[in-house]
């Protein structure tokens, strides 16, 4: 298909590009594209269980806490770094399996309330815990014996890495059994369940590759910010933004969740440096627009068909508002 | 009929009762449905036909009484495991999958259930299906693109793709016109020249008539009248439950009278 070849050279130029980058680019971009890509990858986890299964995990963030946590923990036990950060996502995909067995069971709003329940929970048990988590005093990680400058870059690296990294596994999962089995129970779990789907495997198993990718960078963050306590590691206004930038870039496509992670930081960033008063004000109003005017995301925007049934929702929107303000004048 | 040739039944419902909390939806029924036979489910609205249905399709949940399926007992197996053995169905409200084309949905079935699921054999038995319910044209459309009879043939394409060898239908004849439900009933009789045996759930009479070999009759859950069409119709029994006893016992005298 000439689409996806037409995306995936794309990609790789973009790839190309952010591989030159931070030997170009001062720390404060180096930091603010390590964020992109780390939230990015939250995002991509967020579309695998939101955007392919169409269950609502807002509580996503806890397994961000429960990567951070594993990895400081281990590192300070001595562990060796990449077997902390492979301890991460597993640990968080086992944390997944075990709580989505009950919880995926819920359909609906009630999994969606049950998962932010999850992150408050492990708020609690971790500050209950004390000793190796150091409970509400926070926990330091071992500081790396590597000049700043290029342990930035080796943790720019790291982050998008691994964005790349669940991209590709969002590209093998569109095109496999599971993906289709998702998108399926999506719609009708009763009428994938007749037509041989075990929904309920289908739907753990996407939670628990979701718990990975999410784990696997919380673990990194805990890396690179080398001090970690509930309030951040379990901070749900992580996967809020995630979700954010996943329903910019396009819910359920594979690259629309790194599309939305970059147009929501460069239109967080021009209202943040332009309008330092408002900056709330103004991301709202354009996240409404966003929802309003592009509810399937930037990405099917590409395409002719999708600016069209953009325009036909804009032309609608302001016959609405026109026949609303005829109707006053006429009054 | 094919019931006296061949007396193993296919599909054998034993004493199957279902509760919702204290109302009885279907209380100690049991049917047979033998190889290559067409049977029709009937009853008033609330008769329990569509729990029945999903009592064998392991979507009811907690009941009583067995399900046994070419021997084998498969009430208690989850739906998806029902499935895979060779049991599909339809809905009677089409429960297409929105975000798929009108051929990836044929093929979740293919995918989920075929003995070889190479993706280049699943994509031929999806495409055999809709061709067969006459869909091979509108593959790559959406399903919110189809008409409602469409939809119907759709809902019959999925069922296929399971490759079964039970087929459940639940009023896949609602809503559709005469020329829709006659295309629909060809089809049926076509499906089970192919070697499938049948469970029709509807209110058309006409085509129930038509293409059932055998029709059980349901009422407030019991299992009132089993049997050809021509005798079960004309059952005083019957006609009660569907006219009212006046009527029923009006209709007796005028057959004996004449």
């Amino acid at each position: 298909m000439t689409g996806s070849r037409k995306s995936l050279v794309l990609a790789l130029a973009a790839l190309a590009v952010l591989a030159i980058l931070p030997f170009v680019i001062g720390n404060y971009w180096l930091r603010v594209l390590t964020s992109v890509f780390m939230v990015g990858v939250v995002a991509q986890g967020l579309n695998v269980i939101v955007g392919f299964a169409g269950y609502h995990a807002f509580g996503n963030s806890a397994f961000f806490g429960v990567g951070a946590y594993v990895v400081a923990v281990t590192l300070n036990a001595g562990w060796p770094l990449p077997l902390a950060f492979v301890a991460a996502g597993l640990a968080s995909a086992v944390v997944a399996g075990v709580f989505g067995w009950p919880l995926l069971r819920l359909r609906g709003h009630y999994f969606a309330i049950a998962s932010v329940a999850l992150n408050m929970a492990f708020i609690e048990v971790i500050l209950n815990l004390g000793g190796v988590t150091g409970g509400a005093q926070g926990l330091p990680l071992p500081i790396s014996p590597m000049a700043p400058d290029l342990l930035y870059r080796i943790i720019y690296f790291l982050m998008l890495g691994a964005l790349v990294a669940a991209t590709a596994v969002v590209w093998v999962l569109s095109q496999s059994r599971l993906g289709y089995a998702l998108r399926a129970l999506k719609d009708s779990e009763s009428g994938a369940e007749v037509m041989g789907v075990d929904t309920v495997r289908a739907k753990i198993t996407a939670w628990a590759i979701s718990a990975a990718m999410t784990g696997t960078v919380g673990g990194i963050w805990a890396y690179w910010i080398t001090f970690i306590e509930v309030s951040s590691a379990f901070d749900i206004g992580i996967s809020m933004r995630a979700y954010i930038m996943m329903l910019l870039g396009g819910i359920g496509t594979v690259f629309g969740p790194v599309a939305g992670a970059f147009l929501f930081q460069i239109v967080a960033t021009m209202i943040w440096a332009e309008f330092t008063h408002i900056h709330n004000l103004l991301l709202g109003v354009f996240l409404v627009a966003v929802v309003m005017l592009v509810p399937n995301g930037v990405l099917p925007l590409l395409s002719r068909a999708g600016w069209r049934a953009a325009s036909a929702r804009l032309g609608g929107a302001s016959t609405r508002l026109s026949h609303r303000l005829f109707a006053r004048e006429e009054r | 009929m094919n019931a006296q040739s061949n007396p193993a039944p296919i599909l054998a419902v034993r004493d199957v009762s279902v509760r919702f909390g204290g109302v009885v939806a279907v209380r100690d029924v049991s049917f047979d449905l033998f190889p290559g036979e067409i049977v029709g489910l009937i009853g008033p609205n609330g008769a329990g036909k569509t729990t029945l249905l999903n009592v064998v399709s392991g979507l009811a949940g907690r009941h009583d009484g067995t399900v046994a399926f070419d021997g084998e007992t498969i009430s208690g197996r989850k739906p998806h495991v029902i499935a895979r053995k060779g049991i599909a169905r339809t809905f009677q409200i089409v429960q297409p999958f929105k975000n798929l084309t009108v051929l990836q949905n044929v093929s979740i079935g293919a995918m989920f259930c075929a003995p070889n699921r190479l993706s280049s054999e699943t994509r031929a038995l999806a495409r055999e299906a809709l061709e067969k319910v006459g869909l091979g044209r509108k593959a790559d459309i959406l399903p919110t693109q189809l008409t409602l009879s469409e939809r119907k043939r759709l809902e019959l394409a999925r069922a296929l793709s399971t490759c079964p060898r039970v087929l459940l239908l639940d009023e896949v004849m609602a809503g559709l016109n005469h020329t829709e439900i006659e295309r629909i009933v060809a089809l049926i009789r076509e499906i089970r020249a192919d070697g499938l045996s049948i469970v029709v759930v509807e209110h058309v009479m006409k085509a129930i008539m038509a293409i059932c070999d055998r029709i059980v009759v349901l009422r407030f859950g019991e299992k009132i009248a089993d049997g050809p069409p021509d005798a079960v119709v004309n059952d005083p029994h019957v006609v009660s439950a569907y006219l009212g006893e006046r009527f029923a016992k009006r209709h007796a005298a005028q057959e004996v009278s004449p």
